[in-house]
């Protein structure tokens, strides 16, 4: 299971000659096709993490109650949360984190999730 | 072409910039597809006895098939590229981020 990138650019290697003298320009097609493979995959599996905590990511597998049962929130429901976290920043007077110093009630509601 | 991801990709989000990022080059892909299809000829045995530069193309549609092959390039190293390692470490929980992406890696170097 390791190294299988490597593995496939060696098999890329001894396939991809022979396919451009068989099937000439019909090889593009097939790294067409990969690539809208990729396109359906991302759109259906990979939820969005720009933006979010650690917490949040991970609360996005495990929602029960908002999302699927074993899946949690499908991936088409995430979102880019940047602004939400700018703000938190911004009003944290730069003490993120801090549990004494920070005075944002949001950002301190959020590290408790 | 590396930079503007360096910069945007936390403005564009991770779902964006990949799936825009496969469009494009599955369009520069099927446009190669297509130019040396109906524009190169075969060449049975290969070009200067080359057996895998089995198509020869000339004129305009040769700048095109070159014009494509840099686009596809470039359309691939700004999303999937840097995303392909921004994206693992952050999905996984604390526990178990060093294994996983060390998973991913080995994977995907």
């Amino acid at each position: 299971m390791s190294q299988a990138n490597w593995a496939f650019n060696f098999a890329l290697g001894y396939f991809v000659p022979p396919a451009f003298v068989s099937i000439q320009w019909r090889t593009y097609v097939i790294f067409g096709v990969f690539c809208i493979a990729m396109f359906i995959h991302v759109f259906f599996m990979f939820p969005e993490t720009a933006g979010k905590t650690l917490e949040e990511v991970e609360w996005i597998f495990e929602n029960e109650t908002e999302g699927l049962k074993y899946i949690g929130i499908p991936a088409w429901k995430t979102t880019n949360t940047r602004a939400r976290i700018l703000d938190i920043e911004r009003r944290s007077d730069g003490h993120l984190g801090d549990e004494e110093k920070s005075t944002d009630v949001a950002e301190k509601q959020v590290e408790r999730t | 072409m590396t930079v503007p991801a360096l910069l945007y990709v936390d403005r564009w989000g991770r779902r964006p910039t990949l799936l825009v990022g496969a469009a494009f080059m599955a369009i520069w892909l099927f446009t190669n597809a297509g130019l040396l299809g109906s524009y190169g000829t075969h060449v049975p045995g290969g070009i200067d006895n080359i057996a895998a530069a089995s198509t020869s193309i000339t004129g305009p549609p040769s700048k095109a098939v070159i014009a494509c092959s840099y686009l596809f390039v470039a359309s691939f190293a700004p999303t999937w590229g840097p995303v392909s390692w921004i994206y693992p470490p952050e999905l996984f929980p604390l526990r178990v981020r060093g294994k996983a992406v060390a998973l991913a890696t080995s994977v995907s170097y």
